[in-house]
């Protein structure tokens, strides 16, 4: 890849990257409550809190299928990857990447309609980009996730083994703070000043075998037969096998000379390490998870610490991106081969808390993850024959409130939820709002 | 030859720029890139003769390499371009014209060579100054030159000293060397 093709496309990724994510829940009933993690023993409990192996169901506690109804529009209209098209834009497929249309967008963000302009003299570089500037972060930009499906698994008595996928990526960008001033604020350039964008990436992909134990370990006095009430542990060994792997470390900076446009042109210093492995190159790994849950009546509170010590080895090829002196075009080097490198798994603390009142079910939840990122949710559920209505609300990646809301109905052990919420999942961070819907099976 | 780089914006910008019907906008201060030398000259006395004594075509920016918009490659199309000069003449003593001539061409071509893109006439009368400003706008040869690399600059001065009366003494200065790009996504 040449330089001025380089630069371009770093640039782009740089413009497109910058927005948090919020991670999409599929869903429906999580959705509507504000994208809390309702445990009470449904399905997918354990994959948060290895404790809900041991706590039973409850009553409520279903199992759902997400229903892909953003992809149908996307499937009739599909977006133009063409730049030299007419109907191509950048923005709406960005906001694609970091949104994927599974639920449907009631309302999309709005592309920016600014003109883009820069004024330049001799010694002067001001650059005015309207409302492009929202796609830049005004500190740095982190995004993070680990992702862990339900397993399969099988029990005898507190015992059970395991098999579950596990996803884990993050990305971390930052403009040093004149680069920051200059694209965000409108700074204009400076003489003699260091202008550097820094971005982190990192992703990998395991299966994992896990065996556990979980069982209650206190139980009230005269508890009835189908009262859950108890205090519940678990925990779980897991042996990974890594199945791909990859990070980069990349920066571009410049800085610019006594005169900002003087006869030698500003040369933009790109650097890039990476390391990446294939199914082939992975090695294994291990890890643990712990998890404690206390159900008391209608009310349930559980602490979950997942991926502790939790690694993968590898062999990996390490190579690095560097600028030929005599050509100027930028190539990518293979440095070393077959590489010993052990990734770790960012730990992920989650605390849960659910009650019943009068009816109306409230669950809250506080998740820190990967990249120090923590997020919030509280939901309520109230069911009225049938038909369950659902609220909720969240603070999301970008610190910013959102809301949702949504029905269920329930026909005998199948049901249908539908969810309406907001996020701010695009590269703009403007609030978008979406719908989701999907298929319950009640236990 | 000295070259010169305006700018190197990238592609990205305006592709992002061009979603849509948004452009980018490019204001250039041409003047700044200059140097004092090459924006004013000062002259005198030319003494009268009949007919006025004529200098011929002296050149006042000689053949300026200026590197436009680099690393747009094929994606762009400049759609609009609008170039301002305004130039000054003084005179402390004497009459006179002088004609004030702008050229521009692509890399591979000599822009003295080519028709003058700004062709000034500016008068000298003792005691005062005389400023003219042009504004060029909708030259295709000139929009083409935007959308390549390297733009080759000339300005030259002519000057016929007074027939009668007192020698000239004054000076031309450009006061001012704008140009304003509007660039798009390049679209089939």
């Amino acid at each position: 890849m040449t330089r001025s093709r380089l630069l371009p496309f770093l640039t782009l990724v740089a413009l497109l990257a910058p927005a948090g994510t919020h991670a999409q829940i599929m869903s429906a009933r999580r959705m509507a409550m504000g994208g809390v993690t309702v445990t009470r023993g449904g399905s997918g409990s354990d994959a948060v809190n290895v404790a809900y192996h041991a706590v039973p169901a409850a009553p409520e506690a279903s199992s759902g299928l997400p229903l892909p109804v953003g992809l149908i529009p996307v499937l009739q209209d599909p977006p133009q990857f063409d730049p030299k098209k007419p109907d191509f834009n950048a923005y709406e497929l960005a906001n694609l990447l970091f949104d994927p249309p599974w639920n449907l967008m009631l309302s999309k963000p709005s592309t920016p309609s600014s003109d883009v302009i820069v004024s330049v003299a001799k010694n002067q570089l001001a650059v005015d980009l309207g409302e492009i500037r929202d796609v830049f972060p005004k500190d740095e930009s982190r995004m993070g996730v680990v992702s862990r499906a339900p397993s399969f698994s099988v029990g005898l008595g507190p015992g059970f083994v395991g098999l579950s996928p596990l996803i884990h990526y993050e990305n971390r960008l930052r403009l040093n703070g004149n680069l920051r001033g200059a694209l965000v604020d409108g700074d204009p350039f400076l003489p003699l000043t260091d202008y550097a964008i820094f971005d982190q990436a990192r992703g990998q992909a395991a299966i994992q075998a896990m065996a556990g134990w979980a069982q209650p370990i206190w139980s009230p006095v005269g508890a009835k037969p189908h009262d859950r009430s108890g205090l519940y542990v678990g925990a779980r060994a897991k042996l990974l096998r890594g199945m791909a792997y990859g990070d980069a470390d990349n920066t571009a900076e410049f800085t610019t000379r006594d005169t900002l446009f003087a006869s030698d042109p500003v040369d933009v210093q790109y650097t890039g390490r990476l390391r990446s492995a294939g199914p082939s190159d992975g090695g294994f790994g291990e890890g643990f998870d712990l998890g404690a849950v206390l159900v008391r009546g209608p009310s349930e509170f559980g602490v979950a610490v997942n991926d502790i010590a939790t690694r993968i080895h590898w062999k990996v090829k390490e190579s690095a991106v560097t600028k030929d002196t005599v050509s100027g075009d930028y190539s990518q080097q293979t440095l070393r081969e077959d590489v010993p490198f052990t990734s770790d798994v960012p730990t992920t603390v989650m605390v849960t808390a659910s009650t019943r009142v009068a009816g109306l079910l409230v669950a809250g939840d506080v998740v820190r993850s990967a990249n120090d990122i923590t997020s919030g949710h509280v939901g309520v559920e109230k069911w009225v024959g049938m038909i369950a209505v659902r609220a909720g609300a969240g603070v999301d990646e970008n610190q910013m409130v959102q809301g949702s809301g949504g029905v269920g109905w329930r026909f005998g052990k199948f049901g249908l939820d539908v969810a309406v919420a907001s996020n701010s999942r695009n590269i703009s961070r403007e609030r978008a709002v979406e719908l989701g819907a999907g298929l319950a099976f009640y236990h | 030859m000295r070259t010169f780089r305006l700018i190197g914006i990238t592609a990205a910008l305006v592709l992002l720029a061009g979603c849509g019907d948004r452009d980018l906008i490019l204001r250039v201060d041409i003047k700044s890139f200059l140097t004092p030398a090459q924006t004013q000259q000062s002259f005198g006395p030319i003494p009268a003769v009949s007919g006025g004594a004529a200098t011929g075509e002296q050149t006042l920016v000689d053949d300026e390499h200026v590197n436009m918009l680099s690393g747009l490659g094929n994606a762009v199309v400049v759609k609009h371009v609008e170039v301002t000069l305004s130039t000054i003449a003084s005179s402390t003593s004497g009459t006179g014209v002088d004609t004030m001539r702008v050229y521009v061409s692509d890399l591979n071509t000599d822009p003295m060579t080519t028709p003058p893109v700004f062709t000034q006439v500016l008068n000298f009368v003792s005691g005062t100054s005389d400023t003219v400003t042009s504004v060029l706008t909708n030259d295709t040869r000139v929009d083409s030159l935007f959308t390549q690399k390297t733009m080759r600059l000339s300005v030259t001065t002519s000057l016929r000293g007074p027939s009668s009366g007192s020698d000239l003494n004054g000076s031309v200065q450009i006061h001012a060397f704008d140009a304003v790009a509007v660039a798009g996504r390049k679209i089939d």
